[in-house]
């Protein structure tokens, strides 16, 4: 059951990453259909973190702790524009923050699962 | 010749040439903010002073010039010519001035600039004269009518003199005798010259807002939900920047070339000017606060492409959007100005609000529209041109019988009826009084019909009966009234009917068949599918909010829990 959630969370991770692709170059904000697909696959991706992260609880080590942890502050980095705490202007700066920290969690996660698969 | 004196020369001539460079124009400038006072004289056409007492001006006569009464210290031929007086580019789509003839149900959409959808003077056999005579009112600088005291007198102009006098042929006279100065007997008002000859002037170079609105009022009807709008009239609020104190050349600025800044991005200024700054954008969103310091928005929670994807009129200008159009009178198609016990919602040409469009740069931002009326020439090439009013007078007297208001008779005598018969029997009219091979055809409501040949009638596909629109700008509304004001949903949601709701054309005459109806949903300005996906999921907006904000709570404090965790068991 637990690996099944860790699949589902991790494809859900893959599916938010391709479908942010169209909102890359810097300036370009993602929109559209592309940003309902991202929405559409953050919904439940956000709960099932928080069930991962949680649940894993004890087990995890530093490296891949420390992916969640930027992984989640993406997260809180698109809050701040959602929530209109920022101006527009500032809101690319905001967004880009979130893309770059999922991108850089999700990196992390991936050395993390590469150096357990070569201790094993 | 000696050294010396080529020398001398060489040196003469450029003390002369540096003296004269050094002089930045020919006009006499005062270069002080303070208005100057003008007591002036006036002149004629080859520049005499004309001496008040003596001249009579009749019409027909010469007499007192404006042109050549101003030219002793303003560059006049500069000042006529510009943006506002007709000339340089033609730019973005501007309102169009509307040819009425209500004995044909003419109203068609016409101007000297080539903007497209919109009749050229000469297609509708309109030379100078005539143009004058029609439009010569709202034209302030161009041909005979170049009236610099339209604008510029601060006070004592009689827009509705002027209005008269050129319904009455008498161009020249008209911004005399709208000035006060002249009697329509071509007499002065001689109290007011000194002995020499002067008069004084309230001239300025602003003279206000009060000088821009007898051309450039615009003022909402009725709609749907509002029918008593002349009540209603008094409780709308104007544009906010001029509530705010501001004036109309606060914004639109010029220098004497009168190439008046039109005020949208991206707008190419004919003297190669930078005029970015004098846009909504250049004002408000300069990092420095713009011109006047004006106030910065936050915009808080709106996705900036928005702003990329939108003009800022689009949601800050024109009346508050309803479900309904809405129909709106603007000073030059309705002759604002005029005092009239006739004018009403139904007086020609219908000019509704009609939500967003794209612009050329696929921008969206709200526009007025109109559907032409009138008949026209089917060629044998599928083009249709419309007709001059003109050439239609003889046909409609003699198979309609028309003397006035061609709508108002053929209504009159129709009851319940529809006027399929009438309009074919003065289609068959009009083809046969113009020679030719071309076929007659009525223009209305968004459609073109011509004769199926059998006292019927059938719909041709032409683009000359499309609706003309062009971008408003005005009135520009506080952000407290704006369009998002009320969140992410004004736009975003089931409720924001006014991107869903019909904007229809109307026949001037009851006729079978649809009519031309679109929405800019319809009309494909707005994608449906997406606009629909969208409200759908900021119908659960307020609750994922709430959804991510708790999940990033827990995700922050989780992860930094398990970091903790993870250091704890690697230490010794």
């Amino acid at each position: 059951m637990k690996s099944r959630l860790y699949t589902v969370t991790m494809l859900l991770l893959l599916v938010a990453l391709l479908t942010s692709i169209p909102g890359l170059p810097l300036g370009v904000d993602l929109r559209g259909i592309w940003l309902q697909a991202h929405l559409i696959v953050a919904t439940p991706l956000a709960a099932l973190l928080v069930g991962w992260i949680w649940c894993s609880q004890g087990q995890i080590v530093s490296l891949k702790a420390l992916a969640w942890l930027c992984i989640s502050v993406g997260l809180a980095s698109i809050m701040v524009p959602m929530l209109g705490f920022t101006a527009t202007e500032s809101t690319h700066l905001w967004i880009e923050s979130h893309g770059w920290l999922s991108f850089v969690g999700v990196g992390l996660l991936g050395i993390s699962a590469a150096r357990t698969a070569s201790k094993k | 010749m000696s050294k010396a004196v080529q020398a001398a020369l060489i040196s003469l001539f450029l003390v002369t040439a540096t003296t004269l460079a050094a002089q930045d124009s020919t006009w006499k400038r005062t270069d002080s903010d303070a208005p100057y006072d003008h007591r002036i004289q006036l002149r004629d056409s080859a520049g005499r002073i004309i001496d008040p007492g003596i001249t009579e001006w009749t019409a027909g006569s010469s007499g007192a010039d404006l042109k050549a009464t101003c030219a002793p210290c303003h560059d006049v031929e500069a000042a006529s010519a510009g943006l506002h007086g007709g000339a340089g580019i033609d730019g973005r789509r501007g309102e169009p001035w509307f040819l009425i003839d209500p004995r044909s149900g003419t109203s068609l959409p016409i101007h000297r600039r080539s903007w497209s959808g919109i009749q050229l003077p000469a297609e509708l056999d309109l030379d100078e004269s005539a143009w004058t005579k029609i439009f010569g009112r709202h034209e302030t600088g161009h041909g005979s009518g170049s009236d610099c005291l339209v604008c510029h007198l601060a006070t004592g102009y009689d827009f509705s003199k002027r209005i008269e006098r050129f319904d009455a042929g008498d161009a020249s006279r008209a911004p005399f005798i709208a000035a006060g100065l002249l009697d329509t007997n071509g007499k002065f008002d001689l109290p007011r010259f000194d002995s020499e000859g002067h008069i004084k002037l309230d001239l300025l170079a602003d003279a206000g807002t009060a000088a821009c609105l007898p051309c450039h009022t615009v003022r909402n009807l009725e709609t749907d939900n509002n029918p008593n709008w002349r009540q209603d009239q008094w409780f709308h609020d104007g544009d906010v920047h001029l509530a705010a104190g501001l004036s109309c050349v606060d914004c639109h600025r010029s220098g004497i070339d009168h190439h008046i800044v039109r005020g949208y991005e991206g707008e190419k200024h004919p003297a190669g000017t930078d005029v970015s700054s004098l846009t909504c954008r250049g004002c408000h969103m300069d990092e420095k606060g713009g011109h006047l310091g004006a106030p910065k928005p936050r915009h808080a929670g709106l996705p900036p492409f928005h702003l990329e994807e939108i003009h800022c009129t689009g949601c800050h200008s024109g009346p508050e959007p309803k479900a309904t159009e809405i129909k709106q009178w603007t000073s030059r198609a309705h002759r604002l100005g005029e005092p009239s016990q006739k004018r009403n919602s139904e007086t020609p040409p219908r000019i509704i609000w009609a939500g967003i469009d794209k612009d050329e740069t696929g921008k969206l931002g709200p526009v007025r529209q109109s559907w032409p009326d009138g008949w026209g020439l089917l060629s044998t090439n599928g083009t249709v041109r419309p007709l001059a009013p003109a050439l239609l007078r003889r046909p409609l007297r003699k198979s309609l019988r028309i003397r006035a208001n061609l709508r108002e008779e053929v209504l009159s005598k129709l009851g319940d009826q529809q006027a399929t018969e009438k309009i074919h029997d003065a289609l068959t009219e009009i083809g046969d009084s113009i020679p030719g091979d071309e076929v007659a055809v009525f223009i209305s409501g968004g459609r073109v019909l011509r004769s199926d040949g059998n006292q019927g009638l059938i719909e041709i596909p032409s683009d000359v009966s499309t609706a003309v629109s062009w971008p408003v700008a005005h009135p520009v509304r506080s952000a407290r009234t704006s369009i998002g004001s009320g969140g992410c949903i004004d736009c975003h949601s089931s409720d924001s009917r006014w991107l869903s709701s019909p904007i229809a054309a109307k026949t001037m005459l009851p006729l079978p068949g649809g009519l031309a109806v679109t929405s800019p949903l319809q009309s494909n300005i707005i994608e449906e599918g997406r606009w629909r996906s969208w409200w759908l999921l900021f119908a659960g907006r307020d609750v994922g909010k709430i959804y991510f904000s708790l999940c990033t709570c827990l995700c922050i404090s989780g992860s930094l829990l398990a970091i903790w965790q993870s250091l704890g068991r690697n230490r010794p």
